[in-house]
């Protein structure tokens, strides 16, 4: 045993060691409440994020948001000028091609962002809400918290990680720096070197900060969204049931909104729905779609429903032109 | 720090059934005594073995042993006993990392701790490496992704055999790489011989490598305390055990369970655990030769 016991000291700071020093981490980086992001999401553009800024607003004039066009389909069709621009890689925004998506070209992220929208159609107002948010660079743990407040009465599988997962696969989003530089996947953090008493130790430091932002892409796909025009074709498609539509628009905007079965016994006994036979959930299905109603504990008409009250159940015909003039000043 | 004696230990799934006297190999079960369970209530219980120099409990005196010596407090044979305390550190952390996914809480608890960097062994250096880089870059969605990554390590979504690195000796060791094949009846057979059942909790099989790595845990504990009660022979067949358990069944199938990890981990968190297991056994393995050499040599 003489022998075990020099071996034991030849062990006593051998690789099995795992020592535990009481270093309290200052930076927690799962738990942390605050971030540096609430100070960008609140804070002035700084000079890194003017140039997205200036970006979006020069992207909107070529983002296919024309109010007076016939229909405007699922599928996105992007203008003459961004297909060019997406040719020629002639974008001025910092997310530029630097993601694992760099060698996927521009229509096919398009494609891929309208495959996941068509896949996952039962979140899309999640998702479009998501990308709205995303517009600026905001930190990982605000989009969760976002996530959670989007679906508070929408319960559902997806965290706000899997949505974001989801989206950049897509390319509707990235990782970017808090600065919003591409953020680069493989620079990864080293670990520190602590020396105790002559032995050297890695010790971790503090994690990456992680902000997502919405791509070129997201944004065309984002801009390219008019619930309002879904709506209006709606109501052309369906104008046996208008005054039903109304209806629903009109009850659901008071006391609060109204309760599944409050709209059951409101809407299920119109003479207008008896043959074909339609019960108010068809009807309920058809404007959350389009935005023009929301459930939060009860059915409520959004602002893009209460427009639709104003513009698109007139008696008379409005001209187009003031149709359209009414439609780009207002928010879904 | 919990008193581990209070505390339930959830995350344990092996039941001594008689942990402080050194069980008869041929013993049948009725004549084990009463189930003793360990209690222990989260999972830093087996961290707060990771404290260097954790006091342990003095043991009663056992009456009647005549052969029983007073512990003379040599130096060297307490640090003998870190050693085997900071190996049963060693062995539940490894334990519990393969049982199941990691919590919050624990990938917080492993950020603040120190990971040596100057391992001779190149295995257990990387897998040290691989460890802390990985919690040097925790985000909010590094959770997740851990959980994803032992999922696609250690379930797969495949039907061939083929599709993860299935964490079972009887996959690697039978012939058609089914679980509940012979390996298992074999260690089942070794745990009810040291007197250790697996809890209800546990629908696996034994042959899991988080129970059999428990296992040498266990038995690592059994030696500490034998050496503390200044039971030198006892604590020579526990290692005697351990030696056996290793080299028959651990060091035999856990390398290609560790390759197979290192094809299917994308995360550093399992390509460090995979590095670091192979590392620690292999140095393991060589700490009890040479103990047990020595110890044939004197």
């Amino acid at each position: 045993m003489e022998q075990g016991k020099d071996i034991a000291k030849a062990y006593l700071r051998s690789e099995f060691c795992l020592e535990h020093v009481p270093v309290k981490s200052t930076y927690d980086p799962l738990n942390e409440e605050e971030s540096a992001a609430d100070e960008i999401a609140s804070a002035s553009p700084s000079e890194s994020l003017e140039s997205n800024t200036n970006n979006t607003e020069a992207y909107s004039k070529v983002a296919p948001n024309d109010c007076g066009s016939e229909s405007i389909h699922r599928d996105v069709q992007l203008s003459e000028e961004i297909q060019s621009k997406a040719a020629t890689n002639d974008f001025d925004s910092p997310n530029d091609f630097d993601s694992p998506n760099d060698f996927v070209s521009c229509e096919q992220r398009m494609q891929r962002i309208n495959k996941l929208f068509n896949t996952l159609a039962a979140r899309r107002r999640v998702l479009m809400n998501i990308l709205g948010f995303l517009e600026v660079p905001r930190h990982a743990d605000l989009l969760e918290e976002k996530v959670k407040e989007l679906q508070e009465h929408d319960i559902s599988v997806y965290s706000g990680y899997n949505y974001s997962v989801l989206l950049a696969e897509a390319g509707a989003i990235q990782k970017v720096n808090e600065d919003g530089t591409n953020f680069n996947e493989h620079a990864e953090q080293q670990p520190e070197i602590a020396v105790i008493d002559g032995v050297s130790f890695f010790k971790p430091v503090s994690g990456r900060q992680v902000f997502w932002f919405i791509t070129n892409e997201g944004r065309g796909y984002l801009q390219s969204d008019d619930p309002f025009s879904d709506l209006r074709d709606l109501l052309a498609q369906e104008s046996q049931y208008l005054s039903v539509y109304k209806h629903l628009l009109e009850i659901c905007n008071s006391d609060g909104g109204k309760s599944a079965a409050e709209l059951s016994v409101l809407i299920d006994n119109d003479p207008i729905v008896q043959n074909p036979r339609r019960y108010f959930s068809y009807f309920v299905k058809k404007l959350e779609t389009c935005m023009a109603l929301r459930w939060a504990d009860r059915w409520q008409t959004t602002e893009l429903g209460c427009r639709a009250l104003d513009l698109l159940f007139d008696c008379e015909p409005m001209p187009e032109c003031e149709l359209d003039l009414k439609c780009a000043g207002g928010e879904l | 720090m919990p008193n581990l004696d209070e505390a339930p230990k959830e995350l344990e799934v092996l039941e001594e059934l008689d942990r402080l006297e050194a069980p008869a190999e041929s013993e049948g079960q009725d004549e084990l005594e009463v189930p003793d369970v360990l209690d222990g209530d989260n999972e830093h219980e087996e961290l707060d073995r990771l404290d260097v120099g954790a006091e342990h409990e003095e043991l009663d005196r056992p009456d009647g042993d005549d052969e029983y010596e007073e512990p003379n407090g040599d130096s060297e044979l307490l640090e003998l006993e870190n050693i085997l305390v900071q190996r049963s550190a060693t062995y539940a952390l490894l334990s519990r990392l393969y049982q199941k996914e990691v919590s919050r809480d624990l990938l917080n608890e492993l950020h603040g701790k120190l990971y040596p960097a100057e391992s001779t062994d190149k295995d257990l250096h990387t897998g040290y490496l691989y460890l802390a880089t990985y919690l040097s870059n925790l985000w909010s969605g590094s959770l997740s992704e851990s959980k994803v990554d032992y999922a696609r390590c250690f379930l797969g979504h495949g039907v061939d055999g083929f599709s993860a690195a299935y964490p079972f000796e009887s996959v690697y060791t039978s012939e058609k790489r089914l679980t509940m094949q012979g390996a298992r009846d074999e260690v089942l057979a070794i745990y009810r011989a040291n007197g250790i059942e697996k809890l209800a909790k546990w629908k696996d099989g034994e042959d899991h490598i988080s129970l059999e790595l428990e296992f040498m845990r266990i038995l690592c504990d059994r030696a500490k305390d034998a050496l503390s009660c200044g039971d030198i022979n006892a604590a020579h067949e526990l290692h005697l055990r351990q030696h056996d358990f290793l080299n028959n069944h651990l060091i035999a199938w856990v390398p290609m369970l560790l390759a197979d990890m290192k094809k299917f981990a994308q995360t550093k968190l399992y390509l460090g655990l995979a590095y670091l297991t192979e590392g620690f056994l292999r140095t393991d393995a060589e700490f009890l030769n040479d103990l047990l050499f020595a110890v044939n040599e004197s």
